[in-house]
């Protein structure tokens, strides 16, 4: 029994270090959950530790068919969680990982069949394609991530915690280990995702809705280290993966209680939080510093070490200043109109109902793991990195800070009308209007029908289409009984 | 020589002549009657398996019976290797727990029930068991005539048309079957299994292929391959579950056993690879995937939509088949199992849920999930299995069908396969919703008890847990079945051992 599990299994530094920050990951959301209503609490938990042994299969073993098999599990165990929210958007987020994950098969057996029996270096350019489309339904690579502002910000905070904070990295695990040495395609999709999301986090107010597209942008991030192939830049995205899986989880617990308070989403509805919650409001802030990677914290090391992946491109150079500076529009935008929006008139939040003896844990585990990961980033990687230059990077940071406040101040803190919150239907309705518009037709703001009855719909109605050709009569039913002999004596003359 | 083959078709056809002898006595003697055979039966299949554990670990198993001691190719042979010792135990381990929930199920005109019932399974170990063609055409005509009956058992219009049609296919195939008899003993003269394979080929070519063509046809009406298949959905969903789940899950497998034992060991696999009809098997069988599930969806009737998933999973099979590669043989053949054990889990569980609903439709079935929520939890287990997710056994044959099929280079099947379970889902999904809807009115209001009443409801509930707890048993140790499932393909890729044999020694 030992053997099989060595033979299936490796167990090394890293893989211990992500099953551990995926562990507290959990451990702190389940933490924040004691301060929810939940209907089966003991299923909840039953769910997240089934949840928890399929990523640590996911990370740990070596074998094709286990990794496939966590990675089915954790799509259903992560369906049931979101059942604790809501159905429909837990079903959405079934289909479109069944079937992510049903491609992510076929392209797993493609590359069995080229002869890599074991998870471990791809060499193939195509391959390596084909897996990074594959683990990109679930890991929201560019032009695959529509589902995940949709489902992370609907969901309940703490499962966001876990969705957004380790459900998202699992894909990028097994990149770390089967594109080990560069992968040029992932380089740019990762680029774009970080300028793409951080345009569509820096003109959203929904707090959790900024906050997965904040997710994407980080994990733009993580692409580009992974493709480019440089080592530093590879540690790096080790280094990002667990640090922002960490302050993630942090900020998405936090974003649960504000909601609790202020019971609304948008991030206008957060003003006074300075004066009303200065705990939360410290956590947060913090939290959103170690995304944009300011000094002193763990942020700064990863971001540090992919920044190798220019190399010595000077242009590259600067759109990786930029990347940062977008990463600090949105944090500022975000601070000025939330925490800081300071008005004196208005009433404090309303405290009724709230219980959250378990917030300040819940939301300070993870960021105090990520200050000590601070001390030791060198010695968690096991490379050997004299410094982290932190004082021309507090200069660099502070540069930073002075062009994005600038920017702001210049663009009126970018003040946007409150939206709705996003929903699958919102692609309905893109298509409806297209077709409106080449119709002629007025555009449309509302649909009836929503997005998974109409995918249904469809498929149903291409059935009923072909039904029809079929014969309902049983004699012309039998009929192709003599037909059929005949072809087939035709066919053995 | 071995009696213990002869005991495994004897049992059920003498319980079946004396059922309707001991319930002009007492109710009470034929339900003990019932069981005990249910049980011998069982416990006859688990002797030889024990009795004979040695040889089937090291794959040299093999039992004859010589009826009336008459020396082959003249007299009928029983006979039973590692192929029909699986397809035995399959048959055996279903009808028990299929008979025991039928307690329970059924209410009413229980002896005539049994009988075919147990007429059934005589026919099936026959079919299984038999080592002579014409036999084979015997049981098979056996089957067919005691199945039809149990499709028309509701006894109201549904069942009677989905009979009648039933009746009308199945006797076409056989009478396809039965020219393919009339030309291989014309032709050679010997309807022993053995001998024939020793000297089929000797005959000429076109012999040869008009043989296969016959069988081919014969089976493949019967099994409902996709242009014949319009009988298959009436038939499955008309008559009781438990006679579908017997249907939909054992009987089918049944005409696989005789597709493979025919055309790998009877006839030999060259004779599809000379005349080409293996592509042609492909293609078919993966068209009657894809009209299955298209079907599947099309359909608003849940008995009706696992049907139609039946001639889907039956063509995923066949297509997998027919590549005949040791992988692909494996792949058919633990799906075979995979689909067995969850069509016949769906089934039960279905019969229970229905029992509650005014109809079939998927509008009849809103909120049933409240009704009894273990049961209908279990339907969508047992569902996410069917559309290949893990732990559950669909996963592990989904996974090796698809290796079968790109390994080998069929990179269409593998698509088929993998299209075909996201149509699965959803249909499935779409069941599974309906039964979870929360309805305004209270479920004890709405639920009343439409059909016959349960005769022994613990019983029907246990017997779907047992199924459903088999699917995942199964599919977390689903590497134990594959030792037993290599013996099989040692046989189905040697013909020569099941000559040697039967005539040899």
């Amino acid at each position: 029994m030992l053997e099989l599990f060595l033979e299936n299994f490796t167990i090394n530094s890293f893989n211990l270090i992500f099953v551990a920050t995926g562990i507290i990951i959990t451990g702190a959301a389940l933490l924040s959950t004691r301060d929810y209503r939940y209907a089966h609490r003991k299923l909840f938990y039953l769910c997240n530790l089934i949840y928890v042994v399929s990523f640590t299969m996911i990370i740990m073993t070596n074998n094709w068919i286990i990794f496939l098999i966590g990675w089915e599990l954790v799509t259903v165990t992560t369906f049931l969680m979101l059942l604790w929210g809501s159905n429909k958007i837990a079903r959405i987020y079934l289909i479109i990982q069944f079937i992510g994950s049903n491609f992510l098969l076929y392209v797993v057996l493609m590359i069995m069949n080229a002869g890599y029996s074991t998870i471990g270096p791809i060499s193939e350019f195509n391959l390596q394609i084909l897996l990074i489309i594959g683990v990109g339904l679930k890991s929201a690579i560019i032009g695959l991530h529509f589902w995940l502002p949709i489902v992370h910000s609907r969901a309940p905070s703490p499962v966001s915690a876990i969705l957004s904070g380790w459900v998202v990295k699992l894909g990028f695990i097994i990149l770390l280990k089967t594109v080990t040495s560069g992968n040029i395609l992932l380089f740019y999709a990762g680029i774009a995702m970080v300028i793409y999301a951080s345009l569509e986090a820096i003109f959203e107010t929904d707090y959790k809705v900024l906050l997965a597209y904040s997710t994407i942008s980080q994990l733009g991030f993580v692409a580009i280290g992974i493709g480019s192939g440089n080592i530093y830049a590879y540690w790096g995205s080790v280094l990002h993966i667990i640090v922002h899986g960490l302050a993630k989880t942090s900020l998405f617990l936090s974003s649960g209680y504000w909601i609790k308070k202020t019971k609304s989403r948008t991030i206008y509805a957060f003003k006074n939080g300075w004066f009303v919650d200065r705990k939360n409001s410290i956590l947060t802030i913090i939290g959103l510093t170690v995304l944009a990677g300011f000094p002193i914290f763990a942020g700064y090391n990863s971001k540090y070490l992919i920044k190798y992946a220019a190399g010595g491109g000077l242009f590259l150079n600067y759109v990786f200043h930029g990347l940062s500076i977008l990463t600090y529009l949105y944090v500022f935008r975000f601070l000025k109109w939330g925490i800081f929006n300071i008005d004196k008139t208005e009433k404090e939040f309303s405290k009724d109902e709230v219980n959250e003896s378990n917030s300040f844990l819940s939301i300070s585990i993870p960021l105090f793991l990520i200050v000590l990961i601070t001390f030791i980033s060198n010695s968690l990687l096991g490379i050997n990195l004299a410094n982290y230059h932190l004082l021309s990077g507090l200069f660099k940071n502070l540069i930073y800070i002075v062009v994005a406040l600038s920017i702001l101040k210049i663009t009126d803190w970018i003040y946007v009308k409150e939206k709705p919150v996003p929903s699958m239907d919102i692609f309905l309705i893109r298509i409806k209007n297209w077709n409106n518009v080449i119709k002629g037709k007025p555009k449309v703001e509302t649909i009836e029908v929503d997005m998974e009855n109409q995918i249904y719909n469809i498929l149903i109605k291409f059935a009923k289409f072909v039904y029809t050709y079929l014969p309902k009569k049983i004699q012309s039913q039998l009929l192709f009984i003599p037909i059929a002999i005949l072809l087939l004596l035709i066919f053995i003359l | 020589m071995n009696i213990t083959l002869i005991l495994l078709i004897i049992v059920p056809l003498v319980t079946a002549f004396l059922i309707p002898f001991v319930d002009v006595f007492s109710n009470k003697a034929r339900k003990i009657l019932v069981a005990f055979s249910t049980l011998l039966e069982f416990s006859i299949g688990i002797f030889v398996i024990i009795s004979n554990y040695s040889s089937i670990t090291n794959n040299s198993f093999f039992l004859k019976y010589y009826l009336g001691n008459w020396i082959p190719p003249i007299g009928i042979t029983l006979s039973m290797d590692m192929l029909s010792l699986f397809f035995s135990t399959l048959i055996s381990f279903s009808l028990l727990f299929i008979v025991i929930y039928s307690i329970g199920f059924i209410g009413h005109h229980e002896g005539k029930y049994y009988v075919l019932l147990f007429l059934i399974w005589a026919a099936m170990h026959g079919i299984v068991l038999t080592g002579d063609i014409f036999n084979l055409d015997v049981f098979l005509e056996l089957m067919l005539i005691t199945s039809a009956p149990l499709v028309a058992f509701k006894r109201d219009r549904n069942g009677t048309e989905a009979a009648i049609k039933y009746m009308f296919y199945g006797t076409i195939g056989g009478l396809f079957v039965f020219i393919g008899v009339v030309l291989v003993y014309f032709n050679l003269g010997t309807l022993n299994f053995a001998d024939i394979a020793q000297n089929f080929n000797s005959l000429n070519i076109f012999s040869k292929k008009l043989i296969s063509v016959f069988f081919l046809l014969g089976i493949f009406i019967k099994m409902g391959v996709f242009p014949f298949h319009f009988w298959l959905s009436k038939a499955h969903s008309a008559c009781p579950s438990s006679i579908s789940a017997l249907l939909s899950g054992v009987i089918v497998k049944v005409y696989i056993y005789v597709f493979i034992r025919l055309f790998w060991n009877v006839f030999g696999y060259n004779i599809l690879q000379q005349t080409g009809l293996n592509k042609i098997i492909f293609v078919v069988a993966l068209i009657s995937t894809v009209m299955g599930h298209i079907m599947a969806l099309n359909e608003n009737d849940v008995k009706r939509m696992l049907a139609y998933s039946t001639i889907a999973n039956l063509g995923m099979i066949i297509a997998v088949l027919v590549i005949n590669t040791k992988l692909a043989l494996l792949a058919g053949l633990l799906h075979v199992l995979s689909h067995l054990l969850m069509k016949v889990s769906l089934f039960t569980t279905t019969g229970y849920i229905l029992q509650f609903t005014p109809g079939h439709k998927l509008e009849d079935l809103k909120g049933v999930a409240y009704k009894n929520v273990l049961i209908f939890t279990g339907f969508t287990i047992v569902a996410g299995g069917m559309i290949g997710l893990p732990p559950m056994i669909g996963f592990a044959s989904k996974w090796y069908i698809l290796k079968a099929f790109i390994k080998s280079g069929y990179n269409w099947g593998s698509v088929i396969t993998i299209g075909g379970s996201i149509f699965a889902f959803v249909y499935y999904i779409r069941y599974i919703i309906s039964g979870f809807k929360k309805l305004s009115l209270g479920p004890p209001e709405r639920f009343r008890l439409i059909l016959s009443v349960f005769y022994r409801e613990r019983v029907v509930t246990d017997i779907a847990f047992i199924f459903v707890i088999a699917v995942i048993v199964v599919g977390v140790f689903y590497k134990v079945a594959l030792g037993p499932l290599e013996g099989a393909i040692n046989v189905i890729q040697n013909p020569s051992l099941y000559i040697e044999g039967i005539l040899g020694g």
